[in-house]
């Protein structure tokens, strides 16, 4: 287990008071702010520096990492040893007081956190005042093709459950997610019963999956884009031809003479939500290979027919 | 522990939550959320008072609210005002990225 060191996370001296830690902490919340910055990076920084200040603005917690630590560096001991040293130093009266603070939960405590502070140093009293569990939070990213056409993904959540000893302690949970068809991005999906553990037989609290998507994440409309393959003759005399929308399948009237590259917009018809997105379908002319059978033949008669009165190079030397 | 059941969760929007579900969600109380829609910081998607009702858009503008209150010690209207001009950061980006599509 490797030792986390709060202060160095923080860039913080080991005596920092009370005031400088909330100040540290205030910046880097703000420069790493997921609106301000969505690298994968600043993601991974804030979830230490969010482990780091629940210790560190924690009297009775830092006191008992500060002990930990004091040992760490004074024998510099690989860091294996430091999770007994921390489980001797819960077992002496430090009793785990709760969750984490509500909203930093669920995106994941480190496993020297969760050997730390993730076990209570009591199991739960048989007769303890019923609480439902906290509600816990997740951003799940996926493809955009995965909202497309829906799809079963895994997600790994820590939360606080009795032990097979009655004691409250963070627990990973694996989870088997169906991502519903035509989910947007910023929308959640909500599993009942999946978040933190109830106390006292109370139910469990819920888990939240806020959904963004790979590339953009945030920023992405609900509108939906796809290309669409038209024949030539589709596309000069008009058809009716079957696209598929979150929602599922549509028949599209192409209008004659579409043009290649012309957008043909269907309303509401992109990812759900309120309001719903619209489907955006490029026109793209497939032609069919010469090599096709009696594909030569009609070439050939089309040229002969048209080509005195279509000049497809005309509007462009025009330019 | 794994999990291999898979999962069906219900897609807020087409299931929007209740005051106290979004308080809970929010681990706020619901005097918190009343405060704010009073204010008008915070509004429902639908309904009206004790019967109000709130779906995605909500739910992340109040978690913001509170992240912004809770990190900053910002008060509720300053709050608000941030979490305004993310909301129209983020439209502008989306119709950017509608633009360059």
């Amino acid at each position: 287990m490797r030792f986390e060191d709060y202060y160095e996370v923080m860039g913080l001296k080991p005596d920092a008071d009370g005031p400088a830690i909330k100040q540290a902490y205030r910046r880097l919340a703000r420069l790493n702010h997921p609106d301000l910055n969505s690298s994968a990076q600043a993601h991974a920084l804030m979830v230490k520096v969010n482990e780091a200040y629940e210790v560190l603005s924690d009297p009775q917690r830092r006191a008992a990492y500060d002990g930990v630590r004091r040992r760490h560096r004074a024998r510099n001991a690989p860091t294996a040893g430091v999770g007994d040293d921390m489980a001797s130093d819960w077992q002496q009266g430090f009793r785990f007081a709760g969750a984490p603070s509500a909203g930093r939960t669920g995106e994941g405590f480190s496993d020297f956190f969760t050997s730390m502070f993730g076990r209570a140093a009591k199991p739960e009293r048989a007769d303890a005042k019923p609480e439902r569990g906290s509600d816990e939070h997740i951003t799940l990213t996926i493809d955009a093709a995965d909202a497309l056409q829906g799809a079963v993904r895994s997600v790994t959540v820590r939360t606080l459950a009795p032990d097979e000893q009655g004691h409250r302690a963070v627990t990973l949970r694996r989870l088997q997610v169906q991502i519903p068809k035509g989910i947007a991005a910023g929308q959640h999906i909500r599993l009942t019963g999946q978040g933190a553990a109830g106390v006292g037989g109370a139910a469990a609290g819920d888990l939240y999956l806020e959904v963004q998507f790979k590339q953009g994440a945030l920023t992405q409309s609900r509108d939906v884009h796809q290309a669409l393959p038209l024949a030539p003759w589709e596309a000069a005399l008009g058809a009716e031809v079957d696209a598929t929308t979150p929602a599922g399948p549509v028949s599209v009237s192409v209008p004659p003479d579409t043009p290649h590259g012309k957008r043909l917009r269907l309303k509401g018809r992109g990812l759900g939500g309120e309001p719903a997105g619209d489907m955006v379908l490029a026109v793209e002319v497939v032609l069919p290979p010469s090599t096709l059978p009696g594909a030569r033949a009609a070439y050939t008669a089309m040229a002969r027919s048209l080509e005195k009165d279509f000049k497809p190079r005309a509007a462009a030397a025009d330019h | 522990m794994n999990d291999e059941a898979i999962l069906t969760g219900l897609v807020i929007d087409e299931h929007t939550l209740s005051l106290d579900e979004l308080a809970s969600a929010c681990g706020v109380p619901v005097d918190w959320l009343h405060q704010r829609l009073e204010a008008g910081l915070l509004v429902c998607c639908s309904g009206e008072g004790l019967s109000s009702r709130f779906a995605s858009l909500q739910l992340r503008r109040a978690r913001r609210l509170v992240a912004m209150e809770r990190d900053f010690d910002a008060n509720q209207e300053l709050a608000a005002l941030v979490v305004d001009l993310f909301e129209e950061v983020q439209k502008l980006r989306a119709e950017l990225d509608a633009r360059a599509q």
